[in-house]
């Protein structure tokens, strides 16, 4: 319970510095108000960032959502030479620090000669969706892993095309873990600097991108609403997440 | 599994196979199949991957960025500093997660999915904003100060931000659930018979422990440890945002060479070190543990 405490109480006090009335969060707030958070729908750079940051991350977790599903189904269902292998190559990207993704997709796009004041927007969704995939894949692939493979043939024995049984067998029973790993995907991106700060432009800032170089620089007490923002939103993500897997837990169990 | 297998097994093996094998998608296009299906997030990953990462590595070999490094102190300072912390993170995140993880497992009121679910929820908490949060905790304006001068210990605000104690406590506080979990895993799957066993046999608790729930959770120390240690070795925002310029890492050192300082020959030496310590150290745990406890312990 400490532990637990040491955890979480410092995001704590974030959220109740969003309600001080100080321009410089000092504890214990003085006062309580909204205004920062009027303010905060008042200035275009931070609504600029939010929407960049549905825009990015939207955009990524498509790409990764459908390629960690594509690449989960392929990797249970053919055996082929090599998949050990291949499934340490598709989790790589979790594993090697994430400035080195960041870094080293810079240095690939800039020796393609792209320049990253006109791609930015390409840089940052290539990139979300590189770091996401990893995440999908682990999601999806136990989910695919753990499924009943006569479901599949009975509904090839019943004349069914495959394309047919994917759509109307496998997809309804593996959605759930799509939908999760999609999820936690989208709370990855929205979170994301580290790698990001590589790819990014003043037009393409996304949220965690504004509160990092606003922590360096001005720190305005606008800060402090968007991060609560930000938070709430990964941690919506998070309960939409364990409501989806729990629901599917529950079925598996009648 | 099937990988071992020589082609003439596989053949064994799906002339055996039930009926519906045969009813599926003829060979030629299943292969088809496996090539789109798995390409697709394979060559995804070669391409803005894999071969970002050799043209760093080639990239890194045209200029003098490994002498330079090898020569420049403060550029052996910064790596070393990273290792330093790693470890000091580790070891202290093991001490504070191994009871927590103990205790879970002994834990029988709760079922087990609910425990994983609570030891997630904090990596779902805005990891940047956490980071942060620790301003209005060890700043000068911050609680910790604001006690201490209500009770008379100091007459001014102490000083915690910004030095190497804030960066630790940051990411211990960010890694804690990465060690807790593999353990917890770990300690819950032993056979409470052997446990059993062992006290019938006239061992007390701390015994017990000691010589039997200790070691077979090694496996677990190992897997939280490495988490932890790759973790907190290549990490960015936490110094960046709780240390000053004394605690700059290794990740920090190469933002800089690269977004600031514009260079590539030494940013890109830089990277391909930290790339290869780190896949080293998942070299070695998987030889001596194996990677594949790693998924388990995380499920």
């Amino acid at each position: 319970m400490v532990v637990y405490g040491f955890i979480l109480t410092p995001a704590v006090f974030v959220i109740l510095m969003s309600f001080s009335p100080d321009v410089i969060a000092t504890f214990p707030p003085p006062g309580l108000t909204i205004k920062w958070y009027i303010a905060l729908t008042q200035d275009p750079r931070m609504v600029a960032a939010i929407y960049n940051s549905l825009f990015i991350g939207l955009s990524a977790i498509l790409i990764s959502g459908l390629l960690g599903t594509v690449t989960s189904i392929g990797m249970v269902r053919y055996k082929f030479r090599g998949r050990g292998l291949l499934s340490s190559f598709v989790i790589a990207p979790m594993v090697v620090p994430e400035i080195i993704l960041g870094a080293s997709l810079l240095t690939f796009f800039i020796s393609l000669g792209l320049s990253l004041s006109r791609f930015s927007y390409l840089f940052m969704i290539l990139g979300h969706a590189l770091f996401t995939l990893p995440y999908v894949i682990l999601m999806v692939h136990a989910r695919v892993y753990g499924l009943d493979k006569s479901l599949e043939e009975a509904s090839m024995n019943l004349g069914a095309n495959p394309i047919q049984t994917f759509r109307e067998v496998t997809l309804p029973l593996i959605l759930p873990a799509i939908l999760s790993g999609m999820l936690l995907a989208f709370a990855l991106s929205l979170d994301d600097y580290t790698a990001s700060q590589f790819w990014v432009m003043p037009y393409t800032e996304t949220i965690a991108v504004r509160i990092f170089t606003a922590l360096r620089t001005e720190l305005p007490p606008t800060i402090n609403p968007l991060a609560t923002l930000l938070m709430l939103s990964t941690l919506f993500a998070f309960f939409l997440q364990v409501r989806i897997s729990r629901r599917v837990t529950l079925r598996k169990r009648k | 599994m099937s990988e071992n297998q020589g082609p003439r097994e596989n053949k064994l093996q799906t002339s055996f196979k039930s009926k519906a094998a045969r009813i599926r998608i003829p060979r030629i296009s299943a292969r088809l199949g496996a090539v789109l299906l798995v390409g697709s997030g394979a060559g995804y990953v070669f391409v803005f991957f894999f071969i970002p990462i050799l043209i760093t590595a080639v990239y890194s070999l045209q200029g003098s960025g490994y002498e330079h490094i090898l020569t420049t102190p403060l550029y052996l300072d910064i790596i070393l500093r990273s290792l330093g912390v790693a470890v000091e993170v580790s070891f202290l995140s093991l001490l504070l997660g191994y009871p927590v993880a103990y205790y879970l497992a002994k834990l029988t009121s709760i079922r087990r999915e609910t425990i994983v679910v609570l030891l997630l929820f904090p990596l779902f908490i805005s990891f940047l904003v956490r980071a942060y949060s620790w301003y209005y905790v060890l700043g000068a304006r911050g609680i910790v100060n604001y006690v201490l001068l209500a009770l008379g210990v100091v007459n001014e605000p102490m000083r915690f931000l910004f030095t190497e104690t804030a960066v630790i406590i940051g990411t211990v506080n960010w890694t804690l659930p990465f060690m807790i979990l593999p353990i917890y895993s770990s300690i819950e799957k032993i056979d409470n018979n052997i446990i059993d066993m062992s006290k019938n046999l006239g061992a007390d608790d701390i015994s017990t422990f000691r010589q039997v729930t200790f070691p077979l959770s090694v496996p677990g120390i190992a897997s939280g440890v490495l988490l932890t240690f790759i973790s907190s070795f290549g990490m960015y925002v936490t110094p960046a945002i709780l240390g000053g310029p004394q605690q700059a890492m290794i990740a920090n050192l190469i933002s800089v060479l690269f977004l600031t300082m514009r260079d590539f020959p030494l940013g890109t030496a830089l990277s391909v070190i930290l790339t290869l310590v780190t896949l080293a150290i998942v070299y070695v745990y998987n030889k001596v543990v194996g990677l594949d406890k790693l998924l388990e312990a995380m499920g």
